[in-house]
């Protein structure tokens, strides 16, 4: 079983979280910096984790960087860029095979945690810039994958909801940025970026696994010794977006299927218990195979393949986004917002929600037992102020749930944006 | 009860394998320290079977296409309700999924297993389709094929097995059509059943913090014997050339993607299963990311980092593939041609050999971190007619001379096709 969070302050507003856990056959170090999520700072921000997993200033070349992870077992480093309410997070990460498990007895782990803090420490950064070449290559893959958005349908018109929800706040802000901000980076404003992400950030460097010793830690210590830093303080807060009129936006593609999301605001959650409510809620609404809209939408009324619900509790919103043919974009919205009415009511069986926290205490359960899992959790835990390493005390939570509290949370749910994504002359 | 202990030198670990009167295949591998339990219960029995002939019977009968994918929707339908509404009332995350040549039925848990694992072994032996269901599961299965109408990347895949192939049902889309979903009936669905679900054809994998006995007593008290029948399926007479070396779609996408296959050669179940190993190591010698051919292609602008290789292997079918974006597909595709010919002409140098082999042990080690990846090799071994450790110890005895012979063996760059679907303008 995994041991307790051990938790180091290495740096000013820079921590290393150790979580040893001998159950896994690979350890897994994540760097973790939190930043202000703004429309002007997101695409710079968005670049850096293409430009710093290509390779670091004592290997620049990607293709020794690659060979390198390759004899380490297959070690593999990934950047990713997501947000988390008004915080962009820029985070690299490396996994890889734990000591016990090379073939002839390799010591792996102190070798990768030194690759990632040079990775995060040491870029390869000459005379105040990346490397053009390296640069205009990751602008492209920035680029197409800013551009690739659109060609997931589901995410694309989630996303395209979410921006509708919260235009002109920071929460519409895109996580990969905007072409057009790719377009003006040079090598020089990149290395302004990369300087002062490490200037500014919250740090948070994550080891979980057999190797998550204070060695580690030391490590990472070292390498950020000296750097000059002045992070920032993070603090999730949100407010329920003020009511008003519903906006109703029908956007063509040439599509087989249509989709449809339909954007809530929500009351935010502040506390666990809050936490807890919105999880059951959400599971009872539309997040299961035995929630209202599975059993309704898709299974009574076979308007779908898929119905689902999705809570951003602590940021206050709730998509609900469904694939249907257009023309029955008007029996879906009315049976998504009817169901709606019906948890608000109350009118569900104390089985459901029962069935409910089985369900959510089953996926809680289950955290553990993945590197990333285990991860997520933590970080999501230490953004909202928590320090646990395990959701032992959230389980706790929902099992004190109550239907008033489910009828409660889900009262504060108000409809904004319904947003459609549909072939031409499909919609209405 | 015939009841095997598997054990691993490389990892220090077992699973029992048990034949159960019943016929079934049961396979268990309790683990240490993780919370959850992975269990499938699966048939060799996929999209491609549908034409096909039982032991008992003379004729051979061919079957809509996608008539496998409806039946394992069609399953969940229990007399008294559906399995979804059974599983809610034990927390267990339940799914099913069909492939080219498999059915599965799973779910994860962390508590209350053995009512999960009861409800699982009772559904998947009580089959129970109406005419109605059946008429109403039309809609929801229209709905889902529509949904992969519209995904690029699903038909950049289908697109590349159409045109590598010219009879393998490979080319049909695992749903079928809503043309030929519409030919499916009751009764057809009940043949089917009777056929493949037979416990005979099928396996229980289970992977976590679950206690065998307990498994063992279910097996005992829910399965019966299966009936002593075997299914033929009809020989497919695939040439080894393909029907055409490109084509190409345009949908509402961004980027220009694309998918090239290399038609390998199949031997025999057990034989493709070591081979699909003997590929993986290939592809990412000739097209990895620490390859010659990556990076001349990345600084030419012609890739990005969603390249990547993948080797599609089943009973009679084995083929790598290369998949990803670019401005200029049939330059990256001329490019991996030349690489492998190269490769083939001038041997692959012992170093890359070396350096791909270990890498490729990483990651086969990380699958016995999760249940559900252990579980599911678990399945897909035994339908190979091999064991999970097989795979490190496939990895870790390969030689280079035993790889420079399959390189020679499956890759011929004149049996490989091109797939590109490029924005509408």
């Amino acid at each position: 079983m995994a041991d307790k969070l051990h938790r180091i302050t290495i740096g000013d507003g820079i921590a290393v979280n150790l979580i040893k856990d001998s159950k896994f056959k690979h350890d897994r170090i994540s760097v973790n910096f939190i930043l202000p999520l703004r429309r002007e700072t997101a695409t710079g921000y968005a670049l850096l984790p293409y430009l710093m997993q290509r390779g670091y200033a004592d290997c620049s070349d990607f293709t020794a960087f690659a060979r390198k992870l390759d004899e380490l077992y297959g070690a593999s480093v990934s950047g990713r860029v997501s947000k988390a309410g008004e915080y962009q997070i820029v985070g690299l990460s490396i996994h890889h095979v734990d000591n016990r498990y090379t073939l002839n007895g390799e010591d792996l782990a102190a070798q990768c945690a030194q690759l990632l803090a040079d990775i995060v420490c040491k870029p390869d950064i000459r005379e105040g810039g990346f490397a053009p070449e390296v640069l205009a290559t990751e602008k492209n893959s920035l680029l197409d994958a800013i551009a690739a958005e659109v060609n997931d349908k589901r995410s694309y018109a989630t996303a395209r909801c979410t921006e509708l929800l919260f235009e002109g706040e920071p929460l519409a802000v895109k996580q990969n940025g905007y072409a057009e901000d790719v377009l003006a980076i040079t090598p020089k404003s990149a290395a302004e970026s990369y300087y002062t992400m490490l200037r500014t950030a919250a740090i948070e460097i994550i080891v979980i696994g057999n190797a998550a010793e204070e060695s580690v830690a030391d490590i990472f210590a070292q390498a950020f010794r000296g750097v000059g830093r002045q992070p920032i303080q993070v603090e999730l807060t949100a407010e329920q977006k003020a009511p008003g009129e519903v906006r109703d936006m029908v956007e063509n593609m040439d599509l087989t299927q249509a989709k449809m999301v339909m954007g809530f605001s929500t009351r935010p959650a502040e506390s666990r218990e809050e936490i807890a409510a919105a999880r059951i809620a959400g599971a009872i609404y539309g997040a299961s195979p035995f929630s209202k809209l599975f059993l309704n939408v898709r299974e009574k009324l076979s308007l779908c393949y898929y119905c689902a619900s999705r809570i951003m509790a602590s940021s206050g919103y709730m998509l609900v986004d469904c694939g249907i043919e257009a023309g029955n974009k008007q029996r879906a919205q009315e049976e998504i917002l009817k169901q709606l009415q019906e948890v608000c009511a109350g009118s569900f069986t104390q089985a459901e929600l029962q069935n409910a926290k089985l369900a959510v205490i089953n996926s809680l359960n289950a955290v553990t037992d993945t590197l990333r899992g285990m991860e997520g959790w933590l970080l999501t835990e230490i953004l909202q102020g928590g320090d646990n390493a395990d959701p032992t005390q959230e389980i706790a939570c929902v099992e004190e749930v109550t239907a008033e509290d489910v009828q409660n949370y889900m009262n504060s749910a108000r409809l904004h944006v319904v947003y459609l994504l549909a072939g031409e002359s499909k919609g209405e | 009860m015939n009841r095997e202990i598997i054990r691993s030198k490389a990892i220090g670990e077992e699973y029992i394998r048990v034949n159960h009167p019943s016929g079934l295949t049961v396979l268990l591998y309790p683990t240490k320290g993780f919370a959850s339990t992975y269990a499938l219960f699966a048939t060799k029995y996929g999209s491609i079977d549908n034409s096909f002939r039982r032991s008992d019977e003379q004729e051979f009968v061919t079957v809509p296409e996608g008539i496998a994918h409806f039946l394992e929707h069609k399953m969940f339908d229990c007399k008294d309700g559906d399995a979804f509404s059974r599983y809610a009332q034990t927390g267990a995350n339940a799914n099913a999924y069909t492939s080219f040549d498999k059915t599965a039925y799973l779910f994860s848990c962390t508590d209350h297993f053995e009512e999960s694992l009861r409800i699982l072994l009772e559904f998947v032996t009580e089959p129970y389709f109406t005419q109605p269901s059946v008429d109403k599961e039309q809609g929801i299965i229209g709905q889902e094929i529509g949904m992969f109408d519209d995904d690029p990347d699903w038909q950049v895949y289908f697109n590349l097995l159409g045109a590598m192939y010219h009879e393998h049902p490979l080319r049909i889309d695992i749903a079928g059509t809503v043309d030929t979903i519409a030919k499916i009936d009751a009764e057809l669905l009940y043949r089917c059943y009777d056929c493949f679900y037979n416990l005979n054809n099928m396996v229980l994998s289970i992977a976590g913090n679950f206690d065998p006995e307990v498994v063992l007593a279910l097996c005992d008290e829910i399965l019966t014997p299966a009936a002593p029948i075997t299914v033929e399926r009809a020989q497919v007479q695939e040439p080894d050339s393909v029907r055409t070396r490109r084509v190409e779609v345009s949908m509402p996408v961004a980027t220009t993607m694309f998918q090239a296959g290399f038609k390998g050669v199949s031997v025999d179940e057990k034989t493709n299963f070591k081979n699909q190993i003997l590929d993986e190591v290939l592809a990412e010698v000739a097209a990895g990311e620490g390859s010659a051919l990556y990076r001349r292609l990345y600084d030419q602008g012609l890739i990005n980092n969603t390249f990547g290789t993948e080797v599609m292997c089943g009973r009679d079918y084995m083929s790598i593939i290369l998949a990803g974006e670019s401005r200029d597909p049939d330059a990256v595709y001329a490019a991996a041609c030349e690489e492998f010919d190269r490769l083939k002409r001038e041997g692959i140098p012992a170093a890359d050999f070396e350096r791909c082999k270990k890498a490729l042990y990483g990651k086969y080690i990380g699958i016995f971190s999760s249940s559900t990846a252990m579980a599911t090799l678990m399945m897909e071994s035994h339908f190979f007619g091999a064991g999970i450790y097989d795979v490190l110890d496939i990895l870790s005895g390969l030689t280079l001379r035993e790889l420079e012979q399959r390189l020679h063996e499956t890759v011929d760059t004149s049996r490989s096709a091109l797939s590109i679907v490029r924005p509408a303008v």
